[in-house]
């Protein structure tokens, strides 16, 4: 069995190039006069943010490699560590990326982790580095277990999940409009990740994707950057802060105050922990589904169009 | 990468590049231009909300927005504004203005600068915060 395997930290390594980026974008922006917004304070949040997630990975890792390797004890199999295993590899944990990011989504418990990525009103590069401090306590871990148990080796998976994350910094960006058609059809964009970043009733809840857009064409949550309905960044709640320990901490917060409340039966304070973000004992519709059907009432001629498909006026 | 390379990378990298944008004038706050400004931020920010008054600050970087059913506070933050419900709220008096106290972890609540003639008009709001 391959035990001693290591790969690179590319996150890591990727940190100049990160860098110039943004300084690349920031002087497109000052030159052409369009592009993206940036504003001062929104983008040492979100640099303070990225700078945390690391310091936590290093701090914190040591758990989740913990479980990988007593997974990967257990294992019999072993893919080995040949290119097409690394490929196949890397697409497998593209699509374990997928539902554990609609799980960030569509369980509160793990929104609270993820609500930082989306806390800016703004899109641009610093937005890509805006990331949690306390994804570990999410238990999202659990997710890439059977990529473990199938032979994949922890150092390979977790290789391919930082080339994944190196990808989708380059596509926090309002300077590129549209790639080739061809392009958009496979792979993430910028457009397609503007819609996810979009507060819009029609863009909640969409385009989960890390690397390939496949995977929310196959589970129905693809929607289009349509011309007409441009995407306004942020929470549906945003928040009022740029102080880093709040970004970090605010949503986790809000889910132990509701909880909390007195009065409240075990099902429902476990609610407040699964159930998606939004929901309260008191209105068990209230969400970003509950958002989407009062648009489509008050604007019954958007009804069946993208990212209303499942909503009648 | 040793950490005695990536930490001062990032110290550095995060420095320069918040100089570089405040020269740049990217620090500059957003100010409201007048109420119908404002009652367009209101509306994308809480799309199903009818907005019967506005009062807004003489800075421009602050209004108290009242619906039939809530009244909000809606402030410049950075280049863009957030908006937050008044219900609970406490407001109190401060030499510059106003300090809100928004009790909420996510939004601890601004100071807003108001000249000693808008203080009476938005203390006043205080009393009819109380839940």
């Amino acid at each position: 069995m391959t035990d001693m395997l290591t790969y690179p930290d590319i996150v890591n390594f990727a940190v100049p190039f990160f860098i110039a980026a943004i300084l690349i974008e920031l002087l497109w922006i000052a030159i052409k006069g369009r592009g993206g917004r940036y504003e001062t304070r929104d983008a040492v949040t979100s640099l303070i943010m990225g700078a945390g997630s690391v310091a936590s990975g290093i701090i914190l890792g040591f758990i989740a490699w913990g479980f990988f390797m007593l997974l990967w004890r257990i294992t019999p199999l072993d893919l080995g560590t040949s290119v097409l295993t690394v490929l196949l590899c890397f697409v497998l944990d593209d699509l374990r990326y997928y539902w554990v990011h609609r799980f960030g989504h569509r369980i509160r418990w793990v929104w609270a982790s993820h609500v930082n990525h989306h806390s800016s009103q703004h899109y641009n590069l610093t937005t890509a580095l805006r990331q949690t401090w306390t994804g570990t306590f999410t238990f999202m871990m659990i997710v890439r277990a059977p990529l473990i148990l199938l032979g994949f080796h922890p150092a390979m998976v977790l290789f391919v999940g930082g080339i994944n994350l190196i990808y989708q910094f380059w596509i926090h960006t309002e300077a590129i409009g549209k790639m080739p058609r061809w392009f958009e059809a496979v792979m993430n964009t910028p457009s397609h990740h503007r819609v996810h970043h979009g507060r819009n009733p029609r863009y909640l809840d969409s385009n989960y994707a890390g690397v390939f857009i496949i995977w929310d064409k196959m589970f129905g949550t693809f929607v289009p950057e349509q011309e007409d309905d441009k995407v306004d960044y942020g929470l549906v709640t945003n928040i009022g802060t740029f102080n880093p320990l709040r970004v970090a901490f605010h949503e986790w917060v809000s889910v132990f105050k509701d909880m909390g409340q007195p009065g409240l039966t075990l099902k429902q304070r476990i609610g407040y922990a699964l159930n998606p973000p939004g929901w309260r004992h008191d209105d068990p519709t209230r969400g970003s589904d509950s958002l989407k059907a009062e648009y489509v009432r008050r604007n019954p001629e958007v009804a069946g169009t993208p990212g209303f498909e499942n909503y009648k006026p | 990468m040793p950490l005695s390379i990536l930490l001062p990378m990032v110290v550095l990298g995060i420095l320069g590049i918040a100089l570089i944008l405040h020269l740049k004038g990217f620090t500059k706050s957003l100010q409201f231009a007048n109420e119908a400004e404002v009652r367009q931020h209101v509306h994308r920010l809480l799309p199903f909300v009818e907005v019967t008054s506005v009062l807004l600050s003489q800075d421009g970087k602050a209004a108290i927005v009242t619906t039939p059913e809530l009244r909000y506070l809606i402030w410049s933050f950075g280049a863009d504004c957030t908006l937050h419900g008044l219900t609970g709220a406490e407001i109190e008096d401060i030499p510059e203005g106003a300090h809100f106290h928004l009790h909420d972890f996510a939004a601890p609540g601004p100071k807003i600068a108001l000249s000693h003639a808008e203080k009476r008009l938005w203390l006043m709001q205080n009393k009819e915060n109380a839940p």
